[in-house]
């Protein structure tokens, strides 16, 4: 079977998940609420489509998007999933071949998923504000959500194949960032809440800190040597079956 | 074997498990964790409620997994088909989720041996049972049982593991989020996990906030039973479907009808709950409102009173039930019908009442109630006869409810220690003009431990026995007061040429004797009456402590009033200051009171035009007095550099700058964003404004005397933008900051 049809259907089921769909709706409805309220106002009185706001709004999405991830992760150790394994094994695609178009499939969901926030945000500015230059909205969005997905996405693989459980810590853990609004240092900042703390200081210009930008520089390569470690490494076999000879 | 043998070992074999005393060890972790680092507006809160609201959300997500650890292991380890064919599937499944609820008791207990000695430690003598109770059973307690139900019924209604996860993630997110949505007002029973309830006090009981709780969990404990029986129903059995499953398991007809039950219930206990009315919202045209001060309202609707009826008297009667947490009363109204023709008229009586008998001059008349309640009231249609005096006796009474439109958090309510009733919860109001010769007078009759007050109204003891005393208030040229008892102290003292009436909470008495509170009443009092002018009391200045659920403070009449907060004791409270004055309390004090020169005495009118209100002044006034008593780096630390500040958040607002955008939002969405800059133009600009005043008039001591002229001459009358001016013999220019 050609690789590009398995990612057609890998992809094809992520998308079509019950977990998904209902996520992504929870996902939007929570954008358009934010629109509604924080970002029409604009952080700490700025544009709406400035930077500092743009910034907050992904920051606050971030929890719902990450927590999307570690589902989608969670979806890939399910008990029938790691059954299909044993069969997947016999066919004549190598395993770590077959596991990045598993991640690719996952990648793409969740870049579904920010996309569409991104551009529930754009078309808001657009159609209210006419506003349309985002350029420099989407070079920062791309740096608050792709380190910490791609770390996300790793450790959760990585974590996930020794056991699942630990997908399920991972989200725990995201969640409890988020509900009980844990401030994190700029450096560990998951979430990105602290890109707009230099505003509340008096700081007017809109930039990321050398911490938090050192901090995604961090996220990117743990995430990606994780991504890495996880495809090429052998994986245990599911609970109950006897180890091939 | 029997159920209950079964049931034993059930919780014996949970109970013996690693992984259910890993998940009580996290949680009872979180919950000492939490106490450890718990912050809040006064020690009840910061050591009782906030500890437990914050337990209570991590707890629902640590008990959630391990409700789904539970329930799905059978699935996962391919036993459940053994276990189910050899054993009742629902009573299989009840005995699991009790096993999980009795590991839900012994969390809370084992938290309870950390919370309660240092919740004890902690609040000292302000420790309050009941509170605890609240905060811990009720709050944390039930989040944990919630969490079980919820997250079982949603596993046995999906089968599916991840689902029923996801699920009850979204519905705990759901419910710490509803807090910061204001603009949707969500009803206080949807805070499912961790409740609304806040600020509890220190001084007075807290019943009327653990009410809110009781009755959000008298709602969520059923609706979350209707989930866990609805998936008890869904049990799946010989491989059918939900709908399939369903009619198998309804043929045993107790599930079926529980569930029809528990679905009755809830939607009963969502609808009768008694705290809050069916409010419409309200278009208040103008609103302007004063976090720490006053709220001043221009109507733009104005309403048209019908001069033909004028009311001339009113007796009113009212006893409070502490125990029954109710108020029964007698109103009788002296009309005057000039008109000649028979008349309808309107009262208007807190929704929470009902009107029992009405009689007009003798005859017994029926009471109709609009359908419709507006700002916590419900209108009343009496029709009265053409008589030209006409006599009319209204027997009423019920549990006063809060407006429902507003904040979810209850102001109003009877409670053992504690009462605020409004004016319309006193007596009803007739909607008609009051003569100015209109005698009132009232009879209330409360627990002998509790003082009333009353704004603008002179009050005497007639009668005490039987544990009740009689209170009397008697007034001219008004129909109706509101009040507030609680077990109050008095500390009398004169200041500005007044007998001021410090009312503070009994419990607080040690700490108002320690405490600089009182001589800076007193020198703020003499400051402003000497700078200003004398205020136009003949009776005494009040000042009144509310409890810290009020979260500010208000001026009316001859009261001033300010939550406990601002009386809190030195250091006790974590992260905050060594002496009072280093917070914030003592500057709300004094500008509650110097709202009684600008605000209550004078009304400083706001326009459209200019920043011009009551606050701007009263901050100014309050920075005055701060400056001359604690300092000019105390005054500048805490109001120039905060206005200031204010300021430039203000010129660089986006809005502000570019000002055809707002053009681009709807008028509400307009009208929100230019709300949160309005309190910066009034607060912090016009203070600057006025600071720039008083260099621009040559001084302090100058622009004082202008003001103390403007004061004078505008006595109990409105202050306009342009009567500033003219008086203090400035232009707009002078005032320019930019």
């Amino acid at each position: 079977m050609r690789k590009g049809t398995i990612f057609k259907y890998e992809i094809k089921q992520l998308l079509c998940s019950r977990e998904y769909l209902l996520l992504l709706a929870a996902v939007i409805a929570y954008c358009v609420l934010l629109l509604r309220s924080s970002v029409m106002v604009g952080a700490l009185y700025t544009a709406p489509f400035s930077q500092w706001t743009f910034c907050d709004y992904l920051s606050s999405v971030m929890v719902l998007l990450l927590a999307l991830l570690l589902v989608l992760c969670a979806r890939q150790f399910t008990p029938a999933r790691r059954g299909a394994m044993a069969i997947i094994g016999a066919t004549p695609m190598p395993a770590p071949v077959f596991r990045a178009i598993q991640y690719g499939a996952i990648a793409c969901a969740f870049g579904v998923a920010a996309t569409a926030s991104a551009l529930v945000c754009f078309g808001f500015y657009a159609l209210v504000f006419d506003y349309t230059a985002f350029g420099g909205l989407i070079a920062s969005g791309l740096l608050l959500v792709l380190p910490p997905a791609l770390l996300a996405l790793g450790a959760a693989m990585l974590l996930g194949s020794k056991k699942p459980a630990f997908v399920y810590a991972l989200l725990a853990a995201v969640l409890i960032i988020g509900v009980f609004g844990v401030s994190l240092p700029a450096w560990i900042d998951v979430i990105g809440g602290s890109v707009t703390q230099p505003l509340y200081e008096g700081v007017h210009t809109f930039a990321f800190t050398p911490g938090f930008i050192a901090g995604r520089i961090a996220f990117t390569m743990a995430g990606i040597t994780c991504i890495v470690l996880s495809v090429r490494l052998p994986r245990s076999n599911p609970p109950g079956k006897a180890k091939p000879a | 074997m029997n159920f209950l043998m079964k049931l034993r070992r059930e919780i014996g074999r949970l109970l013996r498990e690693r992984a259910t005393w890993l998940f009580i060890a996290f949680t009872v972790a979180g919950a000492v964790w939490f106490c450890l680092n718990s912050n809040g507006t006064t020690a009840t809160d910061a050591y009782v409620l906030t500890t437990a609201k914050n337990s209570a959300v991590l707890g629902a997500l640590l008990f959630t997994l391990l409700t789904l650890i539970q329930f799905h292991r059978d699935y996962k380890n391919n036993t459940d088909t053994i276990i189910l064919t050899c054993t009742d599937p629902l009573g299989h499944q009840l005995r699991r989720t009790l096993a999980l609820l009795c590991a839900a008791v012994v969390t809370t207990l084992l938290v309870s041996l950390f919370a309660l000695p240092y919740a004890l430690i902690q609040t000292g003598s302000y420790f309050q049972l009941s509170a605890f109770a609240a905060a811990w059973y009720l709050v944390f307690f039930g989040a944990l049982v919630l969490s079980i139900l919820l997250a079982s019924g949603l596993y046995m209604l999906l089968r599916r593991v991840e689902a029923a996860f996801i699920a009850m993630m979204g519905l705990i997110t759901l419910s710490v989020l509803l807090e910061s949505m204001y603009a949707l007002n969500p009803s206080y029973q949807l805070f499912w996990v961790q409740t609304n309830a806040a600020a509890f006090s220190d001084l007075v009981n807290n019943q009327i906030l653990i009410d809110l709780i009781v009755y959000n969990r008298l709602f969520c404990v059923p609706a979350a039973a209707a989930v866990w029986l609805l998936g008890l129903c869904c049990q799946r059995r010989y491989g059918r479907g939900i709908a399939g499953s369903f009619r198998g398991n309804a043929r045993r007809i107790w599930p079926p009808a529980l569930l029809a039950a528990v679905i009755i219930c809830a939607a009963l206990s969502y609808a009768c709950e008694p705290l809050f009315d069916n409010s419409v919202a309200m278009d208040y045209g103008i609103d302007y409102e004063s976090g720490t001060g006053m709220i001043m309202i221009v109507s733009s609707d104005e309403e048209e009173e019908d001069m033909a009826v004028t009311l001339t008297g009113k007796t009113v009667d009212l006893s409070v039930d502490t125990q029954r947490r109710t108020a029964a009363g007698t109103a009788v109204y002296t009309l005057q019908n000039t008109s000649g023709e028979p008349q309808d008229l309107t009262l208007t009586m807190n929704s929470g009442y009902t009107i029992q008998s009405a009689s007009v001059n003798g005859r017994a008349v029926q009471a109709t109630r609009d359908r419709e309640e507006v700002s916590g009231s419900a209108t009343w249609h009496i029709a009265l006869p053409a008589d030209e005096t006409i006599r009319l006796s209204l027997s009423y009474g019920g549990r006063i409810q809060n407006d429902g439109s507003l904040s979810q958090t209850p102001v109003y309510g009877i409670s053992d220690g504690y009462l605020w009733l409004p004016p319309d919860g006193v007596s009803p109001n007739a909607e008609v003009p009051v003569a100015e010769d209109c005698d009132f007078s009232a009879r209330l009759t409360l627990d002998e431990s509790l003082i009333p007050d009353f704004a603008d109204a002179n009050t005497q003891t007639v009668d005490t026995g039987d544990g009740k005393t009689t209170w009397v208030i008697k007034g001219t040229g008004y129909a109706g007061t509101g009040v507030i008892a609680a077990e109050y102290r008095t500390k009398t003292f004169q200041a500005g040429g007044l007998t001021v009436q410090l009312k503070y909470f009994a419990k607080q008495t040690a700490e108002i004797e320690s405490m600089d509170a009182v001589n800076v009443i007193q020198a703020a009092l003499d400051y402003f009456t000497d700078t200003y002018g004398a205020l136009p009391y003949d009776n005494a200045l009040t000042i009144l402590e509310l409890p810290a659920s009020f979260s500010g403070g208000f001026a009316a009449g001859n009261t001033s009033a300010m939550d406990e907060t601002c009386f809190a004791a030195a250091g006790y409270l974590p992260g905050e200051g060594s002496t009072p004055d280093e917070g914030s309390g003592i500057d709300t004090i004094v500008h509650e009171l110097a709202h009684q020169w600008w605000g209550l005495a004078t009304y400083p009118l706001s326009d459209d035009a200019s920043w011009w209100s009551a606050e701007g002044i009263t901050c100014y006034s309050t920075y005055c007095f701060m400056k001359e008593y604690f300092g000019e780096a105390y005054a500048n630390a805490h109001f120039t550099d905060v206005w200031q500040d204010g300021w430039e958040t203000y010129q660089n607002a986006f809005y502000v700058q570019h000002p055809e955008y707002l053009s681009k939002l709807s008028d509400d969405d307009a009208s929100r964003v230019m709300a949160a800059l309005h309190s910066i133009g009034l607060y912090d600009i016009m203070p600057l404004q006025l600071l720039e005043a008083e260099e621009a008039a040559g001084g302090q001591e100058t622009f004082q005397s202008k003001l103390a002229d403007l004061y004078q001459y505008n006595l109990c009358y409105y202050i306009t933008y342009e009567d500033f001016l003219f008086m203090t013999e400035l232009t707009e220019e002078a005032l320019n900051i930019a």
